[in-house]
């Protein structure tokens, strides 16, 4: 989800009409979109991800005003010739290969449509230009730009401008070190050798994208009435989208486009390139995923209300134009679901289709809800903990060696590291969160533990185990030894215990349980000083079985 | 049977025992001697009796004061002080010979000293001496002295003097002891006064022992009525966990209209999570802060690996454009902490050879790179169903939904549209709370892309659902912490109390 800040006032204004709360609220709801929240003039909305075109109050009113009929169809946005020109050098093209560009004139901005530029600009960098990474924008204003514009790369060391909001000259490195905005994106820049500039023909920087305009060349005001406009990055085709997106706002906000020529070495072209899209789509299509048959005049309509240009091929197919600010149509399922949105998703009938199929479920599920009707037979609390947990807490209060485990990367939560190899730790943590609940406390678990398993394609294997421990004021090897007892007899297998010795518990007061000379698990009085170890003052007995080597699942 | 005869029927055993004994007045130390009960079993008689209307019981307390260890030693001893005179009885001794003849400790003599010198009963000059009125006291008993053996005393009963004294030598450790007692004082009802005079009958039968039984006086007995209205003792046994039932309700439900449950593996390979799905490798979703990345890589099938990237940069053969960039095979053996189960779904779909007509379902474990708190966990469980067949559509999908709703006991939903990548139709499926009076957001369903179902050669419709476990089972179990209903940390009182869902 991505918050958008849109102006009650202004979006009336686009629109021509008033809109009240409840009203936009049910319209974005239809479109697949939520009013957040309302603020006196300043209305939040959720859009989703895939629409970056949605990010100002122009994009969202724009598709309402289709949606409602009020200018239906295709949005048709004309791009005037123009001398203006980009020169890129090849040496970008380690550094930041491309840049699309676009000029916009007669813009007449308030401190309102100010702000709402800027903020589009931050919420397309931080969204779809993933940070800045993947594509910066850059406005200019254009009467301080002497034409033609070089797109570049150079020792930073060789560059001195003053970067937008500061009052001294800095080299381009330092401004990696010394400007606020530099050192946020330092990292998108610091490992190269050279930085990428845009420079105009007086040899005055523009900017460094994708960190910092130049004071004199790259700051915008209301006194601004036509603009430079710049996507650099990684992404040719997102950079079109985003500079699309920019531009048709612009021209919703009553300024002109005059193309740029980019010149790539011998190779030129002009952006922005605001050609629509065409898609070629069956018309089965929309029966075959909606479940509702339309008529070609009813798909005209839903389609227009979704800002589509259309025209019929033959009886099969029709063409649909798609706007050329949507970068999240790259299937007919994705104008199916446009019709969908249209039509109203709560308007279809419910349907369903009887798929013969029997139900069942897993052999390690069986297993599961059968040991948990026997323990909870037994007086015996089911518990269902965490498997991300500590080396802390499954080997050094165990007192074990630490074992093969799956640990975990960089976490968010600092109090976990691993992935458990064992469950009986995690109960005595359980243990250790309820000491002042009532005794005799008897917790079970029937659940996944992580191995690591080289053979694995994740290196990695569930196994599932059968934990318990009892704790008591008195309570020994026995009671915990005759609940193992009671689960295996249940299923007539035939074990034997045989001494062992494991950290974890008193010697001498330690089993291990084999079954078909394998080794299933082990059954004993835990050690004092594990106990001591846990901050636990009751004794405990407990065991854990490996019910994969039990039942080979 | 007559309402007297019903209540002697009612009696219990300790109750019968007492009953022919009570008078007005009558104290339970006198009950004691004359029945030969124990305090406890007389108390608990009278409350009960006292329950039944038969006595008013008044409960009053008394304090007694009785020697404390130091005063039980002093009144044998002789007390500090007149040890201390005693041995100037005879002549004038240094204070350091006064302390050795009356061997006093540190304490004892500082208290001497003060003391006597404020009677007026010792002088110093170069030897401490007697005064005439220290000779007089030598001959008299101490006040304290007399305090202490006239011990133990009721406070209630203490002049004004006594009174300052017992506070006094409260002051001194432990000299004397206070204790509360409980005092009962019985009056008996008009009914009491009826029932004492009345004979008991003596063929009660009480506990059904094997012994009543063996013997068969019960046949000629009478049965001892108990009184089942009043509260029993709570207690508390073995019991599933409300996550486990709640799970065990939705398996049932989806077993009940024909799915087939799911398993797979916790750790994942980014090529099941994400890429066999058609999620780009740039998508936002993948970022470190949703996704537990483990410091290890894996491996993936070849082959399907080749379809996938084909997928992903040019759509393949299913009229898509593809995301027009090179698919990385690094970045798919990425190995993590799946994030959701739909990485078990696509695992089916590329290793279980899945034919239509299938239906299948999933309640697995899924982990996000989250802080722990109210409202938020690291791990949680995921309940995913989807059906594979001919002729499947959004409808369909909204159909089975609605079923599998009702059968949660919710019969009002609303559907949004929303984006996924790996869905498309997708939505959210909202029902009403009519608790809350609230629509709640809980599914989230859609159709799957031709471009993810495209490498493993599915040409059928698969429509899917899915939802949160622990965000239901907050609601369904009125929990506000989601730790409550999952986890280390839960309270064993809620999961032995935890009131079954409606």
């Amino acid at each position: 989800m991505v918050k958008v800040d849109i102006s009650h006032r202004m979006l009336e204004q686009f629109l021509g009409k008033r809109i009240t709360r409840d009203e936009l609220e049910e319209l974005l709801f239809t479109l697949g979109y939520e009013l957040e929240n309302v603020e006196g003039d300043m209305w939040t909305i959720d859009i989703t991800a895939d629409r970056p075109d949605l990010v100002s109050t122009a994009g969202i009113a724009r598709l309402l005003k289709s949606y409602l009929g009020l200018a239906s169809g295709l949005p048709n946005y004309t791009v005037k010739k123009s001398d203006y020109r980009v020169v890129i050098n090849p040496n970008v093209k380690h550094v930041r290969p491309y840049t699309v560009a676009a000029v916009v004139k007669g813009l007449q901005l308030t401190d309102e449509s100010l702000k709402e530029i800027i903020r589009i600009q931050e919420k397309l960098h931080a969204t779809f230009g993933r940070q800045r990474k993947k594509v910066a924008i850059g406005i200019y204003p254009l009467d301080k730009i002497t034409w033609p514009i070089a797109y570049f790369a150079e020792d930073p060391k060789k560059i001195h401008f003053i970067p937008l909001d500061f009052d001294r000259s800095l080299r381009a490195d330092e401004i990696l070190e010394q400007h606020p905005t530099g050192i946020s994106y330092k990292h998108l820049l610091a490992d190269m050798q050279q930085y990428p500039f845009f420079m105009d023909a007086r040899r005055q920087i523009l900017s460094m994208p994708p960190i910092i305009n130049a004071q004199q060349l790259g700051k915008v005001t209301t006194q601004t009435q036509d603009v430079f406009i710049e996507c650099s990055g990684h992404d040719f085709h997102a950079q079109n989208i985003i500079l699309n997106i920019l531009v048709a706002l612009l021209a919703d906000m009553g300024g002109s486009i005059h193309a740029v020529t980019l010149e790539y070495g011998p190779k030129s072209l002009l952006t922005p390139h605001l050609v629509a899209e065409k898609m070629a789509v069956p018309l089965s299509l929309f029966e075959k995923v909606i479940g509702v048959t339309f008529t070609h005049d009813q798909l005209q309509t839903l389609l227009k209300k979704m800002q589509y240009g259309v025209e019929k091929i033959d009886d099969q197919h029709i063409h649909v134009f798609i706007p050329s600010f949507r970068s999240d149509i790259w299937h007919p399922v994705d104008v199916v679901d446009d019709v969908a949105r249209a039509y109203g998703v709560n308007n279809l009938p419910f349907s369903q289709k009887p798929v013969a199929t029997t139900g069942g479920t897993t052999k390690r599920v069986q297993v599961e809800e059968q040991i948990t009707d026997l323990l909870t037979g037994l007086g015996f609390l089911q518990t269902f903990t965490f498997a991300l947990t500590t080396r802390e807490d499954q080997f050094t209060k165990m007192q074990l060696p630490q074992q093969e485990h799956i640990s975990l990367g960089k976490t968010a939560d600092a109090s976990v590291n691993m992935v458990r190899c064992w469950l009986l730790p995690e109960l005595m943590k359980s243990l250790y969160t309820n000491k002042s609940r009532p005794y005799p406390q008897k917790l079970f678990e029937v659940s996944f533990v992580v191995e690591a398993d080289e053979q694995a394609d994740v290196r990695s294997k569930n196994v599932l185990k059968f934990t318990g421990v009892l704790c008591d004021e008195k309570i020994s090897f026995t009671d915990a030894r005759q609940v193992v007892e009671y689960v295996l007899d249940r299923y007539g297998l035939n074990y034997t215990w045989q001494e062992t010795e494991h950290a974890s518990f008193i010697p001498g007061r330690v089993a291990k349980l084999v079954v078909d000379s394998k080794e299933i698990g082990f059954c004993g009085e835990l050690h004092p000083q594990v106990l001591e170890n846990w901050g636990l003052q009751l004794p405990i007995v407990g065991f854990e079985i490996d019910l994969e080597k039990l039942f080979n699942f | 049977m007559g309402d007297h005869d019903k209540l002697i029927a009612t009696l219990h055993p300790l109750e019968r025992q007492v009953l022919p004994f009570l008078t007005d007045g009558i104290t339970v130390e006198e009950l004691k001697t004359k029945t030969g009960m124990q305090d406890v079993e007389i108390i608990r008689a009278l409350q009960w009796l006292s329950n039944k209307q038969v006595l008013t019981l008044e409960k009053t307390s008394r304090f007694l004061i009785s020697l404390g260890s130091n005063g039980n030693f002093y009144l044998s001893q002789g007390l500090p002080e007149r040890r201390f005179l005693d041995a100037l009885a005879e002549s004038p001794l240094s204070l350091h010979m006064v302390r050795e003849k009356a061997s006093l400790n540190g304490d004892e003599l500082n208290v001497c000293v003060g003391k006597l010198k404020k009677m007026g009963a010792i002088l110093f000059g170069q030897e401490l001496s007697l005064t005439p009125k220290g000779r007089q006291l030598l001959q008299s008993t101490f006040p304290e002295e007399h305090f202490l053996g006239s011990l133990p005393r009721d406070t209630a009963t203490l002049s004004p003097e006594e009174t300052q004294l017992y506070q006094d030598l409260k002051e001194r450790r432990d000299f004397i002891q206070t204790k509360e007692e409980k005092i009962f004082t019985v009056t008996l009802t008009d009914l009491g006064r009826t029932l004492t005079t009345v004979e008991l009958p003596t063929d009660f039968v009480d506990a059904i022992t094997p012994d009543v039984l063996r013997t068969g006086v019960w046949k000629t007995g009478t049965f001892r009525r108990y009184d089942t209205e009043i509260n029993v003792p709570k207690i508390t046994g073995g019991r599933v966990h409300p996550l486990s039932l709640l799970i065990k309700q939705i398996r049932r439900i989806f077993m009940d209209m024909g799915f087939q449950e799911m398993e797979g593996p916790w750790v994942e390979s980014a090529f099941w999570c994400m890429d066999s799905m058609w999620i780009p490798q740039d998508h936002p979703s993948r970022e470190t802060q949703d996704t537990f990345y483990l410091p290890y890589q894996g491996s993936f099938p070849e082959a399907l690996a080749k379809k996938v990237a084909v997928s992903h940069e040019t759509g393949g053969q299913t009229g898509s454009k593809g995301y027009k960039y090179t698919w990385n095979p690094q970045i798919a053996k990425q190995l993590l902490l799946r994030t959701h189960t739909t990485a078990t779904t696509f695992r089916y779909f590329g290793e279980k050879n899945i034919q239509a007509p299938a239906k299948y379902f999933y309640v697995g474990r899924i982990f996000r790179n989250e802080a722990l708190d109210a409202t938020h966990l690291n791990e949680f469980h995921q309940v995913e169903g989807f059906i594979m067949d001919d002729g499947l559509t959004l409808r369909d999908l909204m159909g089975y939904i609605k079923t599998f709703y009702a059968r949660l006991g919710v019969t009002k939903i609303k559907f949004k549209p929303t984006y996924n990548p790996y869905t498309e139709p997708s939505m959210e499926c909202y029902g009403y709370n009519e608790h809350l009076g609230t629509w709640i957001e809980l599914i989230n369903c859609g159709v799957f892309r031709p471009e993810a179902l495209e490498p493993f050669g599915i040409t059928k419709p698969v429509i899917a659902w899915g939802f949160g476990l622990e965000r239901l089972a907050m609601m369904v179990y009125g929990q506000k912490d989601i730790r409550q209903v999952f986890g280390t940390l839960t309270d064993l009182d809620f999961l032995r109390s935890y009131s079954l869902p409606k």
